[in-house]
């Protein structure tokens, strides 16, 4: 997408939507019993969540987990009030960041008999995340511990969940 | 007391928007003007208030009017006729006062019926002949015949002697003429009139008897009404008089208190009015204030919402800056998929999502944190001002309690003591108000009780009025060819008068009592002129005998339409009285016309100075040129259809206003 626009929209840079694919794929990887999980469909649906921490507490507080402490600045901006969920819908781009993921050397795939195929990152992978610092790499690590918690719940579960939540209005 | 034997002083008719009041005077009186202007409606409604049976009323009149009073004096004493125009039927309501006096009067009931019922009220026609003292009789209804049934005369018969209507005049059925029973009956009227009825002595006797039956009555009445007055200790009409003055002047003085306290209220309340407004205009502000606070509040937030968002944007681009670093497009140009074998394509990529480049995500954060800081500023200046909005608030709110402040003790202090002043001056006049119903109500009882003394007196005198009539009758009754002579004289003066040709052969006829001129009796004259004069000169005759020998009958004669058939009337009557035998000389000549008005001017002059009084009422559209100059005086109303010279447009003379505010 060529952006047009005088300022720039972060997330819609392929680089931090990378960047938060390969949090995911570093930090929730596996179930409680070592079970590869990452398939296509709930790097989609964690990819929003994480991109939309107020709709991931929302979702966590559905399934009575614990919450995300958030600041004001993440609980009190424009986006908490304006959802956008069409990244919800269609595969397209997440089969983008996989292969641009891919293509630099960072992925590895696996086939799960439970889940199709499933992603992680290989030692380069997680040799180059370790590298990245700074502020947000605080709040993405923040996030996936707390999405940990989701991570037993089934893809058409975590559908149900959000689809209330858009039913209730975001 | 004047002694004035019957004389109409006005007519009143009480309407809705006002009172249309037509005075009249001793003497000739006459109303003229164009048609439709309702003078004939003057002398109907007249003739209804006597007894008449109904009445045919234009539609200005019923419109307009309600009901209607004749105010009279008979034999000396007042009375006012008050009868419904609609109701020909409902009793009729009489007053023994003049008009001015009817509110404090208890009205006598009279029935409209010529045959009262037993032990109702009196009909109209008993009051009248009893107040003139006429004796009251029973006419043979075939006087040749001993064992003829009688009918009771009634002054309705009297009437036909004395009111000529447009119909009548100069008409061959005047009196009923050719109506065989009502001949036989008018010729018993006629002897009546100038009592030469064979039974008149002995009906003067009665009629003695029967007045000194009824003045027993009245006297036990009065002492019955005189004892009860004197027990309850009744105040006398003086005292009653006086206290009705004390009350009158004391709602005067009462009702301007009141007015004076209403002013004052209403100077008092222009304070009120300043505060009022000022406690208006400080609601007004801290609605303003309390919009400029919502709106700043709603700015605040987009604000700091924004900044937040920015806050966000600037990690997730230094994020992207660092990544960036490691991971890039360029790093996976030969690269295809393992399995597929396809290879990425880059352009693909750049569709879907931005691809910027490190200068760029550089610029963007130093132009994130400028603008944060800028809207950190922007959202602590709105900040500042909601402070101040709120301060101002609670200062206007301030204000606002001291105006209600104000305004409560104004109302406390200044309005409702005049409340309550007056409350007690309302109560007052009202209870005043009560107090002179009640004084009214003593006062009707008093003037009942005064009325009632008042006609023992005129009883007794009737009394002995008909005692002097009796010796008279008994001394000399006068015989019917006397009088037929003296009245056949009397006609030809009359005709004299008049200047009428070839005056032979006129007489009254002994068997129809009616005119007879150049010895054809009045029915078969064929001229219409030589009938009106006749018809009106035997009315007035008549009226002359009155005066010469007290006859029984009305002094007083109405006429509608003296010039009809004659002189300066249209072509249209001649026509329409079916005549050939004018020859001219009554269509062309004015001065008959006038003459007719000159007799009857003099034959009032007569009765003045005999000391007695008539009255001769004249409805005519226009009057001989002189007399209406010479005899200015005797006009009571003149309309002008179309309101020529400021004239009243007719007896309803405010209707043609009427209908035009209508329309």
């Amino acid at each position: 997408m060529k952006n047009n626009l005088p300022f720039l929209e972060p997330r819609n840079e392929l680089s931090l939507n990378a960047t938060v694919v390969m949090a995911i794929l570093i930090g929730l990887p596996k179930t409680r019993s070592g079970k590869l999980v990452l398939n296509l469909e709930r790097l989609q649906i964690y990819l929003f969540l994480i991109l939309n921490p107020t709709t991931l507490n929302k979702l966590l507080a559905k399934s009575n987990k614990t919450l995300i402490e958030l600041r004001e600045d993440e609980e009190y901006s424009v986006t908490s009030v304006s959802y956008n969920f069409d990244p919800l819908f269609g595969r397209e781009k997440m089969q983008l960041i996989l292969q641009f993921l891919s293509a630099n050397g960072l992925l590895e795939s696996t086939y799960s008999k439970d889940y199709g195929f499933v992603f992680n990152l290989n030692s380069k992978g997680l040799e180059t995340y370790s590298e990245f610092s700074g502020e947000y790499f605080h709040d993405l690590s923040k996030y996936t511990e707390k999405a940990s918690q989701l991570q037993s719940s089934s893809v058409g579960k975590l559908n149900s969940g959000l689809n209330q939540i858009i039913k209730d209005g975001g | 007391m004047s002694n004035y034997l019957f004389l109409i002083k006005k007519l009143v008719l009480t309407g809705h928007r006002k009172n249309y009041v037509i005075p009249f005077h001793p003497g000739v009186n006459i109303i003229y003007g164009d048609g439709d202007t309702g003078k004939s409606s003057i002398l109907r409604i007249i003739n209804y208030m006597l007894g008449g049976k109904e009445i045919q009323l234009d539609h200005e009149i019923s419109s307009s009017v309600i009901h209607a009073t004749l105010d009279l004096e008979i034999n000396g004493g007042s009375f006012c006729i008050r009868r419904d125009l609609y109701a020909p039927q409902k009793n009729i309501e009489v007053f023994s006062c003049n008009f001015e006096e009817i509110e404090s009067n208890f009205p006598s009931k009279l029935s409209p019926n010529l045959n009262a019922k037993v032990g109702g009220p009196k009909s109209i026609s008993e009051f009248l002949l009893g107040e003139l003292n006429f004796p009251i009789v029973k006419l043979k209804q075939s006087p040749t015949k001993d064992t003829s049934g009688v009918a009771r005369l009634s002054s309705r018969d009297l009437m036909k002697y004395s009111y000529l209507n447009q119909d009548a005049v100069g008409s061959r059925k005047m009196l009923d003429i050719g109506h065989p029973v009502v001949e036989v009956k008018n010729r018993e009227v006629f002897k009546y009139i100038f009592n030469i009825l064979d039974s008149n002595i002995t009906d003067v006797t009665a009629e003695i008897a029967a007045k000194a039956k009824e003045k027993a009555k009245l006297e036990s009445r009065i002492s019955i009404i005189s004892d009860f007055l004197e027990e309850t200790e009744f105040s006398n009409s003086e005292d009653i008089n006086v206290e009705i003055k004390q009350n009158f002047e004391r709602r005067k003085r009462i009702s301007s208190y009141l007015e004076q306290v209403k002013k004052r209220v209403v100077s008092q309340s222009k304070s009120y009015s300043i505060y009022k407004s000022a406690l208006e205009s400080a609601k007004l502000s801290i609605d303003l204030e309390e919009t400029r606070r919502i709106n700043s509040i709603r700015s605040i937030e987009r604000f700091d919402r924004l900044r937040n968002e920015f806050i966000n944007d600037i990690e997730k681009l230094k994020a992207i800056e660092t990544s960036s670093h490691r991971i890039s497009i360029d790093n996976g140009k030969q690269l295809a998929c393992p399995i597929c074998d396809s290879k990425i394509e880059i352009q693909k990529i750049s569709d879907n999502f931005s691809i910027s480049s490190e200068d760029k995500v550089r610029q963007e954060i130093n132009s994130l944190t400028r603008r944060v800081r800028e809207l950190k500023e922007a959202s602590e200046s709105h900040r500042e001002a909601v402070r101040e909005v709120i301060q101002n608030i609670s200062m206007l709110n301030i204000e606002r309690e001291k105006a209600v402040k104000l305004l409560d003790a104004e109302t406390s202090e200044a309005i409702s003591p005049y409340l309550s002043e007056r409350d007690t001056f309302v109560a007052e006049v009202t209870s005043l108000e009560e107090k002179h119903g009640q004084l009214l109500h003593e006062m009707k009882i008093l003037n009942q009780h005064d009325k009632l003394t008042l006609q023992l007196t005129k009883l007794t005198t009737n009394i002995g009025l008909l005692k002097g009539k009796l010796e008279k009758l008994e001394k000399s009754a006068p015989s019917i060819s006397e009088i037929l002579t003296d009245l056949s004289s009397d006609l030809n003066s009359y005709l004299k008068k008049i200047n009428i040709k070839t005056r032979v052969g006129i007489s009254i006829d002994e068997k129809s009592f009616l005119p007879v001129v150049r010895n054809v009796e009045y029915r078969h004259i064929n001229s219409g002129g030589l009938r009106t004069i006749l018809s009106i000169g035997y009315l007035a005759i008549l009226l002359k005998n009155n005066l010469i020998r007290g006859s029984n009958s009305f002094n007083f004669i109405m006429v509608d339409t003296v010039g009809k058939y004659i002189g300066k009337t249209a072509e249209q009557d001649i026509l329409e009285a079916g005549d050939h035998d004018d020859s001219g000389e009554f269509e062309d000549d004015p001065s008959k016309y006038r003459n007719i008005y000159e007799y009857l001017i003099d034959l009032a002059e007569l009765f003045e100075n005999e000391g007695k009084n008539c009255q001769i009422l004249l409805v005519d559209n226009d009057v001989p040129q002189e007399t209406s100059e010479k005899y200015k005086g005797f006009i009571v109303a003149h309309y002008s259809a179309k309101g020529v010279n400021g004239l009243p447009t007719g007896l309803i003379d405010d209707w043609d206003d009427f209908i035009n505010k209508a329309n």
